[in-house]
């Protein structure tokens, strides 16, 4: 389109959304590179006077243009923030709008010709979304857990930054990424200490530790005996329960105190 | 003691999107859709891999019994998108081979095939609704 050339990059990347309003996004959008047209022509003066009243009046439209923009805008950051495949992100958008447009707008009809459809309520929308996201995230923690934790990079896999990742991972899995990935690297290690072939540095360095001392500090924070107790202590899992439930079950538990006698769960 | 001649005959697994779920199970896991009914949402898929026609997985929607609360529908919604609602433990004699197919075709991969302590390899997938598909490696 060649009307409203900063929002262009926005309809574009809105068109290659999986989502089946797409066009009615690209409507918008071009709606609204009409209003910074006629916003720029409101603007222009050529060279007549202009009287205080219809300046006013001039003002009192950029205005209301311009909150609308705003709308769009944040629709928009929050519809390319929602993961792909995601058809409920134009329920954003479209009750952005609705919320802004001004209400002789609305009465009149003739300036929104937008689709009707009945906006999605955006915080059970966005709770999902941002859920799978986080999902994600904690995949990739689990897979690369030997690995130096990044939570920049992950944060901009996830389009969001650092601390909000952080925030948001902390409240649906009950602890930090970094925290997340800790507990996840001890409970390995309590396996491979229990297995009793390795020794304690070497299952540190197995882990994804480089220091012995952290390792050590960590271990004992959590689980309430050092590596070299635990290992000592180790005695296999019951033979019945299959193995990745198993450690699913004896992983420790962030939340809680250890106990300071051992810890040898079921 | 009565012998009782029973066999595991299906195994329920939700979806969010029947014909994402479909695409995955059918066409990257090679399973053959024994039983499709329903419609939109209320899709009912019977799945399984063509060499064990005995046992199927049926792909359903999460929360369909009317017993069922919106507070509570809300919340299976949320594990699901958590990604620790639903799982299955899947079995293949060719682990890596398995992984690279199914990765190729852009599945979210959870864990690459490793040793994992207690002597088994395994790998772990997401299938499109947010279910763990782990995958065991038999010897």
């Amino acid at each position: 389109m060649s009307r409203g050339e900063p929002l262009r990059s926005g309809e574009e990347a809105l068109y290659e959304a999986e989502t089946i309003d797409r066009l009615a996004v690209i409507a918008l959008c071009q709606r609204a590179g009409l209003w910074l047209e006629e916003i720029a022509q409101l603007l222009t003066t050529e060279g007549e006077p202009v009287s205080d009243d219809l300046l006013r009046a001039k003002q009192a439209e950029v205005h209301a243009r311009i909150v609308v923009l705003r709308a769009l805008e944040s629709g928009l950051t929050h519809a390319l923030a929602c993961p792909s495949g995601d058809v409920l992100r134009c329920g954003h958008l479209r009750a952005e709008f609705d919320a802004v447009l001004p209400a002789r707008h609305k009465a009149s009809g003739s300036r929104t010709g937008l689709p009707t459809a009945k906006p999605d309520p955006p915080t059970a929308v966005q709770c999902l979304g941002n859920l799978a996201r986080l999902r994600r995230v904690r995949d990739r923690i689990d897979r690369d857990y030997a690995h130096r934790l990044d939570v920049e990079a992950l944060a901009r896999g996830a389009h969001m930054s650092a601390g909000h990742l952080s925030r948001e991972f902390k409240t649906a899995y009950g602890e930090s990424p970094y925290s997340y990935l800790m507990t996840r690297r001890i409970e390995r290690a309590m396996m491979l200490l229990r297995r009793g072939d390795q020794s304690v540095i070497e299952v540190c360095l197995a882990v994804g530790w480089s220091s012995l001392g952290t390792f050590t500090t960590r271990f004992t924070e959590l689980v309430g005996m050092s590596p070299g107790a635990y290992r000592r202590q180790a005695r296999r899992v019951s033979p019945g329960i299959p193995p990745c439930i198993a450690k699913q079950v004896s992983r420790p538990v962030r939340n809680r105190e250890a106990p300071a006698a051992s810890l040898l769960l079921p | 003691m009565t012998t009782m001649d029973l066999s595991i005959d299906t195994t329920p697994l939700p979806h969010t999107d029947p014909d994402a779920s479909l695409a995955f199970y059918r066409d990257v896991l090679g399973f053959e859709v024994r039983k499709d009914v329903g419609s939109g949402k209320m899709r009912w898929i019977t799945v399984g891999p063509p060499g064990q026609p005995g046992t199927s997985i049926l792909l359903a929607p999460p929360a369909a019994d009317p017993g069922i609360t919106d507070d509570e529908r809300h919340t299976i919604a949320e594990m699901m998108a958590k990604g620790t609602f639903g799982w299955i433990m899947l079995a293949t004699k060719d682990l890596d081979g398995t992984f690279e197919r199914v990765q190729a075709s852009g599945a979210e991969v959870v864990q690459e095939p490793s040793e994992q302590p207690w002597g088994e390899r395994d790998c772990a997938f997401r299938d499109p609704a947010g279910n763990l598909v782990r995958i065991r490696e038999l010897r």
